[in-house]
């Protein structure tokens, strides 16, 4: 009797704390963005490396956005599971967003980078740095790669932004192999053989000046 | 100041990260259910109930697990597998057939240089033209010098060309239906092939030819041909089938970054080949002459048979063609009594005479071999390292501290956004200091930001011994904003040497290894936190035994030698010393070379007119020094003369390099005009993974374990529910 009694709260309270501690890492992951946006706005008044709280390991070092599924987040210094917990972070080692290179961007699955999935190719993704300017992407490539096997080619030579979430976006158990990998490729890349191919292509589709003038924006 | 309270608690909530154990908190005294209704229910038991109840949680248990088991629901990518190529948007239907390429190796060892030759046959199985970009790997080392293309009977050698130039004649053929090949460095290690206009059903042969050093390492030579993009074969570990989302994209990348190809080349890029036993086959075979009988001749990872006739060794694959998934490495050792001791090997070339010039330090005995140490570790301990990095770093610091001789001083410096040091200046290893040091690095914690300056300097004012070497080891996997300042520092490092070992992301790969270069140390790249004690344990055991430091050369007089590398580095216990020089005159008389071992001051002569010619010493030579010159460039030398030194060496020497490339063209168009060809990047059919320069990085983990919790949450509260008896629904 007693027991039961015992194991009616036991019951009770783990399921609260369950709850409540999938409700806080929701609220953690929205609540660090509101934050991170005024560190962002001191960032972007030249504050070098503006970190949210004075203790914080990381700072923040871009904005996406993707404006068709209407996302917009501040991307943060060092994926380490830490900072991921705020906010999409950049990995170390790959270029800055914006830079030639290929810079590599990872985050939550359920959280910041839920909307991975809805991303296809040919969708725009916006990177704004910290210096005011901003550099757009096209999505080119959709594909999972296991952590087991395959590594990140850090320093590829063209301007390249790859965000990585793990994969399945449904999985219940984190920590699996799988990673979803979405590549994009930069737009109006000013690379020299480069530029003719791409305007061949933005003509076939017919936004050839939205191209240059995107162009004009990056030189 | 209550609002700022409540902000730290928040955050030092916020830092505890979130893992996958469950912490256990405060909270379990809330309550949501009223305590009058579990009375109520208490006093309604029976035993009938209490069984069913009983089921009930075994099937909510059950239930959890069952839902956490199955990964997805529903989901459109399920039945993709890793690296399975995803095509939307348009045109994706009309995918082309891949070319095929088949390789054949032949290497032949002759002393420690060994010249390989490349066959790859591309094979186009289709109807139509078709063009192909193909990527693969070569040995980092490898001095790239001869391309030849076979077209039925016949021949075109390829000519070394300035990269654009070389880019610019292969477009134009292929514009104008020629058959053409182009092969370009695209890192150190990974190189591409481009052919044009192959027509249907036919197969174009190209041969790339490159000459390597051979590694030596206590007493074996050995011989590895990459044939997989991956780092390595692990021998045991099963070759997974996942290929290779990272070699498509570097082949998409070829096809797309530098412009041979349309933009469009999402579009074209085929599917990865996931077959692995049938797309991709490769034969091997290579011919050693070491120039000394062998002890053991041995291929790690291959079954290979071996004829041996005269002190010359066949090497053939047991299976004639084998699939490319794997890494091929032989490696031999002379016969008792042959032992390597000093070799030298030179070669004319132009107006110069180049030379190889290997030496093996004398073995000592273990014991012996150390030479007693001032070993300064320097570990981060910011809040990014939290986690595995932190844990396996500091299990690997006590595995060095373990390993110290009782004539050994040391020091441990922690630094986040302040530096910590554990004593004022090296101690020896006493016993007692060590049990302090392994308690202090055993509580060592993640947190805080990443001020490197300050450790640096720490560890550079500490009292150095005159008799010990000083060995800093600096542990890291933090950003670099102040490069400069921070080279300036190491600049006056002295005698010490600096090792640099990056965890995790290597922000900062360039720093590192410069850094270790300015200070005669290495630089030890950690990609994924999994290796980090093991690699470490390398380190370590390498650096307690440096068999000869501060090694000089004294050339005879009149000759001046250019050597490849600006600084001869230490050579630690079973390496010998490699270096190529360019010589002004005919080699005569002795080059002598001298160092500090462990027993102190050694000297060796060698006699240069015991060398041997050998072929492809000159190209190495300019192979080693184009590096060496790249080296220089990543610190920071201005990139403008590197590229035109770089530049005219290749050319003389007719390497590819990343100014130069090799280029064949046939005379004749042959592809009709008006009918296009197609575009094919190759597929591989490597294990996936990549091995390009050395940069790889693993990928972080990207998943909350909110779901989770949410599930068990909702398991729990279903399993409460059965709990409350009929009764108590009954009076609700």
């Amino acid at each position: 009797m007693k027991t039961r009694v015992l194991v009616l709260y036991g019951l009770l309270a783990g399921a609260s704390w369950q709850l409540a501690h999938a409700g806080y890492i929701h609220a953690k992951a929205i609540l660090a963005q509101q934050l991170l946006e005024r560190s962002w706005q001191r960032s972007l008044q030249g504050v070098d490396a503006a970190r949210p709280w004075p203790w914080a390991d990381t700072w923040p070092v871009a904005r996406l956005r993707a404006v068709r599924v209407g996302v917009d987040e501040i991307v943060l210094a060092g994926s380490s599971g830490r900072t991921l917990a705020f906010g999409p972070a950049h990995v170390d080692g790959s270029v800055l967003p914006g830079s030639e290179g290929l810079s590599v961007i990872a985050g939550h699955r359920d959280t910041h980078f839920e909307f991975l999935r809805e991303l296809v190719i040919g969708d725009e993704l916006q990177v704004d740095r910290p210096d005011g300017s901003s550099v757009r992407y096209r999505v080119s490539d959709l594909a999972i790669v296991d952590t087991r096997t395959d590594r990140m080619p850090l320093d590829a030579s063209t301007s390249r932004l790859e965000l990585v979430t793990c994969f399945p976006f449904d999985a219940v158990v984190p920590g699996g192999p799988l990673r979803y990998r979405v590549l994009a490729e930069r737009v109006s890349f000013a690379g020299h053989v480069f530029v003719a191919g791409r305007r061949r292509v933005a003509r076939e589709r017919g936004f050839e000046s939205k191209v240059e003038s995107s162009a004009n924006e990056v030189m | 100041m209550g609002a700022s309270t409540t902000r730290k608690r928040n955050e030092r909530q916020l830092r505890d990260d979130f893992g996958t154990e469950f912490h256990a908190r405060r909270g379990t005294g809330e309550q949501p259910f009223p305590q009058r209704l579990a009375r109520a229910r208490l006093l309604h038991l029976r035993r009938r109930d209490t069984a069913a109840n009983w089921l009930a949680l075994t099937i909510s248990i059950a239930l959890y697990f069952l839902l956490s088991s199955s990964p997805v629901h529903a989901n459109p990518m399920d039945g993709v597998r890793a690296g399975s190529l995803l095509l939307r948007g348009r045109g994706t239907e009309a995918l082309q057939p891949a070319m095929r390429v088949d390789t054949e190796v032949d290497a032949q060892v002759s002393g420690m240089i060994a010249r390989v030759t490349v066959r790859q046959v591309f094979r186009n199985a289709g109807a139509d033209w078709m063009d192909g970009v193909y990527v693969f790997p070569l040995s980092e080392k490898s001095a790239v010098d001869r391309l030849e293309m076979h077209i039925g009977e016949r021949v075109i050698v390829g000519e070394i060309r300035e990269r654009e130039a070389a880019r610019k004649v292969f477009e134009q053929a292929q514009q104008a239906g020629k058959q053409a090949s182009l092969v370009e460095q695209e890192r150190p290690n990974l190189f591409t092939t481009s052919v044009a206009n192959v027509p249907p059903g036919e197969t174009v042969t190209i041969e790339i030819g490159y000459l390597e050093a051979l590694d030596y390492d206590h007493g074996h030579w050995n011989l590895r041909i990459p044939l997989t993009l991956t780092p390595r074969y692990v021998p045991g570990g099963s070759a997974t089938e996942s290929t290779t989302s990272v070699e498509r994209s570097e082949a998409s990348r070829a096809l797309t970054g530098f412009g041979t190809r349309p933009a469009d080349a999402d579009r074209i890029t085929p599917p990865v080949d996931q077959g692995s036993a049938d797309s991709q086959r490769v034969s091997i075979h290579v011919n050693v002459d070491a120039g000394f009988r062998l002890g053991s001749l041995r291929s790690l990872y291959h079954a290979v048979q071996v004829r041996d006739s005269q002190s010359i060794y066949q090497v053939e694959l047991v299976e004639h063609q084998v699939p490319a998934d794997r890494d091929f490495e032989l490696t031999w050792s002379p016969d008792v009594g042959a032992a390597t001791g000093a070799a030298v090997f030179t070669e004319r070339f132009g107006a110069d005479t180049y030379g190889l010039l290997m030496l093996v330090p004398p073995h000592e005995e273990r014991t012996l071999a150390s030479p007693p140490r001032e070993v300064i570790y320097i570990i981060d301990t910011s809040g990014s390292m939290e986690g595995n990095s932190i844990r396996q770093a500091r299990a690997a610091l006590q595995l060095a501290l373990g390993r110290l001789g009782s004539g050994d001083l040391f020091n441990v410096i922690r630094f986040s956004d302040r530096t910590e040091t554990l004593y004022a200046d090296p101690v020896p290893a006493s016993r007692e200091h060590l049990d302090q040091a392994l308690e202090y690095v055993g509580a060592l914690q993640a947190n805080g930001g990443t001020e490197m300056l300050p450790a640096l300097q720490a560890a550079f004012r500490m009292r150095a011994s005159a008799e010990h070497l000083r060995q800093i080891v600096f542990i890291t996997d933090g950003a670099v904003g102040n490069e400069e300042e921070l080279f300036a520092l190491i600049r006056t490092l002295g005698a010490a040497r600096l090792f640099t070992v990056g965890i995790g992301a290597a922000p900062n790969g360039h720093f590192m290894r410069t850094a270790a270069a300015m200070g005669r140390g290495t630089f030890t790249f950690i990609g994924t936190d999994g290796d980090v004690k093991e690699r470490m344990g390398e380190l370590f055991e390498k650096i307690e035994r440096p068999a000869l430091t501060d090694i000089e050369l004294g050339w005879p007089n009149g000759t001046k030698a250019e050597l490849s590398a600006s600084r001869v580095p230490d050579v630690y216990y079973g390496e010998p010393v490699v270096l190529t020089a360019r010589l002004n005159s005919a080699p005569r008389g002795f080059v002598t070379m001298s160092g500090r071992s462990a027993s102190g001051f050694w000297m060796r002569q060698i006699p240069l007119a015991s060398a041997r010619a050998n072929a492809g010493v000159a190209s190495l030579w300019a192979r080693n020094r184009i590096e060496d010159l790249l080296d220089q460039k990543r610190a920071g030398a201005n990139p403008d003369t590197i590229r035109e030194q770089v530049l005219s060496l290749a050319l003389e020497h007719k390497l590819v390099s990343p100014y130069t490339s090799l280029v064949a063209v046939d005379r004749k168009p042959v592809r009709p005009a008006g009918i296009d060809s197609v575009q094919s990047a190759i597929p591989h059919t490597a294990p996936a993974g990549s091995a390009w320069a050395g940069v790889q990085v693993g990928y972080p983990n990207t998943a909350t374990p909110a779901r989770l919790h949410l599930l068990i949450g909702l398991a729990l509260l279903l399993a409460a529910l059965m709990f409350i008896p009929r009764s108590a629904w009954a009076r609700a």
